[in-house]
């Protein structure tokens, strides 16, 4: 079997009405209409053609790393992935695209890749790339090579060896196939083997913008890099990402022109006006209200399908996101549509009635009471958690919600799983594994004690499958065990609102965390 | 002299107990660096690489050793969370909050004692209604709000102050005035509501006093009464007042400087505190306790200039 990564094979292609940009009804203003601007701003010269091009994206929180292989934040990729790339790299679509390698093929046993590397990739810092420099940032990544000998990410374990017949060639070797081994490289960053111990001061890749610098609370800033492997004359010169914790601090600065671009709550759109774009788009995200199945009593499934019953997911679209979220039953987001089973967001419509008697059956014709554990770095798990209170309520469950600080959540619930029920969302990946693998019983992020050997066994024939068509069957039939299971209840994936200057165009969205600067163009306003 | 000696000898055994209280109390709290710095995509190999990296893997015992000797030798040690020197990080976010305090303290002082004392000779019905409406107006309204109206107001709606900008005041004063009016002005407005109270309760007190009396039956004009002998009774408490203020504000202002995204030194705390960056947490902590503890003595030195019966030592 030999095949090419630029065909549609072995991608994931998101539903068109998912991916379609959906413009606010606000949206696509026509000329702005006469904004505050300064006088005389507006009577300025035309720019002269050597001006650089700048924009001022708002960013969330800080860098986890600069080190790409030392990273695992999802707002660091997001602004990372312009300057870091694999040897494939992330399509808008949700597969995978040739990137520094130009093609591959796989043997017949599905063990042995032989990449052949794009000529003329060049880093940041003018070296020409060479296959040499993929083996290190491999090896690096497994612990080969590396002061304390240990793997800087589990995602390369069932690699082999890596060997570079040449200077463009690079042939890695599994030790069992791999599904998901492609889209796993997509985020794999190709580092130069010269910059070794750098890496987390001075950050060099290979992708269309490179790193300026960094100042904590403050700001990143990148610049277009001019020898990318792609045309770049279109392309922003510089982009500053400013890091603004506050939402509505973020919202003043948009309408006072310190920054042009934001992420927006639903309901900051209505207060923006016109005067702004508004791009919409599903996050691929998943979230859920976790139970801890080793604890009674939810590790009896009745309880569960009670919970699930008693939950109206529809009133918690309407009430924390005003509409702009979509259903979900098991733990895939429609935006993965190749993957997804449609279906499963019905199988436990809201019903009071039905969550009592399940609740009888199982012997808590009474209810429980029960403690609701959320963190406080994000106001959707409070709003939630408000509701949901309150939905128990009405079948007899006394839910009392204890909210603690990010850190102390990671540690004692998601790490040491000492909780009862929680809430967290799980962003978007590319990969239905890494999806989906969270359930495994063996998966050491399997917070929830969620454990079926059935749903092990589902996971691990689609993980191994060399054909498509098993893998894709597999992680289908692996949501349905979910849903039936109820082994978590399943609420929403919700949106992303991006606002932005009228003058900012090609906004496009991924499955991923990723603002794609390279495809950015500032139209002369 | 003895006194300096004594009184610098309790400042420096203040700090550093304070410090390695903060140290060991830190270290009891739920919540690991690692585990906070990768979030929740982190896999297992990631968490353990980046412990041993931070040396947050090893016995408290050593790492307070570690820390201790390297802070005697005036090392504050390396950020786990941004990876930098923690000293290079808390003089920088000095550079925002200094020229802030100053600014904001100064305009308390200009604004609340001239008020005060004009409220406190003007003393009609409507006069002490709408004072006492509006003092505890503006002690009761959250900062953050006094914060983003102000910026709505100035910064979007009319445009006179830019948001989201620090202009460093070595390289231009006017716009680094400009660029922290608003966060002064948010910071100042509680304050000014607070000591303005004080000034004028102080000054009425003063006022009935009987040396009061005896000063102007001996002739002294009315303006020389108040502003010689009973406005700097008064200022006394307000001194007090003034320093815990100034503390307050050089110790980080965390809302204001959130809201306003400012880099100052409260920002940096709370970040510091959130990701248990334990070598920022004590290096601020450090900063924090001489901070209060200098600002105490100079209050101590102050009452002397402003009454000079004060003595700084007591009598054996």
């Amino acid at each position: 079997m030999s095949l090419r990564i630029s065909h549609t094979n072995r991608t994931l292609v998101l539903a068109a009405s998912a991916l379609s940009v959906m413009l606010a009804s606000c949206a696509l203003p026509s000329p702005p209409p006469a904004r505050t601007a300064p006088e005389g701003a507006t009577a300025q010269q035309p720019a002269a053609p050597a001006q650089p091009t700048r924009l001022v994206m708002r960013t969330l929180t800080d860098p986890d790393n600069l080190d790409p292989h030392l990273s695992a934040a999802s707002l660091t990729q997001q602004i990372m992935l312009n300057v870091f790339e694999g040897l494939v790299k992330p399509a808008p679509d949700g597969s995978v695209v040739p990137a520094i390698a130009e093609s591959y093929t796989v043997s017949e046993d599905g063990l042995t890749y032989r990449f052949k590397l794009r000529p003329n990739v060049r880093f940041h810092n003018g070296q020409p790339l060479t296959a040499a420099d993929v083996a290190y940032s491999l090896n690096r990544l497994m612990g080969k090579g590396t002061p304390d000998g240990k793997p800087l990410t589990a995602s390369l374990n069932d690699v082999e060896r890596i060997e570079t017949p040449d200077d463009s060639t690079c042939v890695i070797t599994l030790k069992q196939v791999n599904a998901s081994f492609v889209n796993l490289l997509s985020t794999l960053a190709i580092v130069p083997a010269a910059n070794d111990g750098k890496h987390d001061k001075e950050p060099i890749g290979t992708g269309p913008y490179r790193f300026v610098s960094y100042e904590p609370q403050q700001r990143i800033v990148l610049e277009k890099f001019a020898d990318y492997w792609q045309d770049t004359r279109e392309m922003i010169d510089q982009v500053e990402f400013r890091i603004i914790k506050d939402d509505q601090t973020a919202l003043l600065q948009l309408q006072s022109g310190a920054i042009d671009f934001t992420g927006v709550s639903a309901e900051q759109i209505e207060t923006l006006g016109n005067a702004f774009t508004i791009v919409s788009h599903p996050a691929n995200s998943v979230f859920i209200m976790g139970m801890n199945h080793a604890r009674p009593p939810f590790d009896k499934l009745e309880v569960r399908q009670a919970i699930y019953h008693a939950i109206d997911r529809d009133a918690i679209i309407k009430a924390v996101f005003d509409g702009y979220a979509v259903k979900l039953g098991s733990n895939m987001s429609p935006v993965m549509a190749k993957y997804y089973q449609d279906g499963l967001q019905d199988r436990y419509p809201y019903d009071p009635e039905r969550a009592k008697a399940l609740l009888a059956q199982a012997g808590y014709a009474n209810g429980f009471t029960t403690t609701l554990s959320i963190s406080s770095h994000a106001d959707i798990y409070g709003r939630t958690a408000q509701l949901i209170v309150d939905q128990l309520a009405r079948v007899g469950i006394q839910a009392t919600i204890e909210t603690v600080e990010f850190g102390v959540w990671l540690e004692r619930i998601y790490t040491n799983r000492e909780f009862e029920t929680t809430l967290i969302d799980f962003t978007g990946k590319m990969d239905p594994q890494a999806v989906l693998g969270r359930y495994t019983s063996d998966f050491r992020r399997n917070f929830i004690n969620y454990k079926n050997p059935e749903y092990d066994k589902l996971i691990e024939q689609a993980l191994r499958a060399t054909d498509e068509k098993t893998q894709v069957e597999r992680y289908k039939q692996a949501q349905k065990v979910l849903t039936e299971d109820v082994a978590a209840i399943f609420l929403l994936d919700y949106q992303f609102n991006w606002a932005m200057k009228p003058t900012i165009q090609g906004y496009t969205p991924y499955p991923i965390f990723f603002h794609d600067l390279s495809r950015l163009r500032l139209k002369a306003g | 002299m003895s006194y300096i000696l004594r009184r610098l000898g309790t400042m420096i055994i203040t700090t550093a107990l304070s410090v390695v209280m903060i140290f060991f109390v830190f270290r009891v709290i739920p919540g690991d660096p690692a585990i906070i710095i990768l979030g929740t995509e982190a896999d297992e190999a990631q968490i353990a690489a980046l412990r041993s990296q931070l040396g947050t893997d090893r016995p408290v015992l050593e790492q307070f050793v570690t820390w201790a000797s390297s802070t005697l030798r005036g090392d504050l040690g390396i950020s786990l969370r941004f990876n930098r020197p923690v000293a290079e990080m808390i003089t920088s976010r000095l550079r925002v909050t200094a020229p802030l305090a100053i600014y904001a303290i100064t305009l308390v002082v200009l604004v609340s004692i001239p008020l005060g004392v004009a409220l406190a000779l003007i003393r009609t019905k409507t006069v002490n209604l709408a004072f006492s409406y509006l003092s505890q107006l503006g002690m009761a309204v959250p900062s953050f709000w006094i914060a983003l109206l102000l910026m709505s107001i100035f910064g979007v709606g009319l445009r006179w102050f830019p948001l989201g900008e620090t202009v460093d005041w070595e390289r231009d004063v006017a716009g680094s005035l400009r660029a922290l009016t608003l966060p002064a002005v948010a910071i100042a407005l509680p304050a000014i509501a607070i000591v303005t109270r004080y000034v004028r309760s102080g000054l009425v007190d003063q006022l009935s006093q009987n040396y009061m009396r005896t000063a102007l039956s001996k002739g002294l004009s009315f303006y020389r009464a108040v502003y010689g002998h009973a406005l700097r009774n008064a200022l006394m408490p307000v001194t007090t007042v003034l320093g815990i203020l100034f503390a307050d504000i050089v110790a980080g202002t965390v809302v204001v400087e959130q809201v306003f995204a400012l880099p100052g030194i409260g920002l940096l705390l709370v970040t510091a505190v959130n990701y248990r960056d334990f070598p920022l947490v004590q290096g601020i902590a450090l900063y924090i306790a001489l901070v209060v503890v200098v600002l105490n003595f100079v209050v101590d030195l102050l009452y002397r200039v402003i009454d000079p019966r004060v003595r700084l030592h007591k009598p054996a």
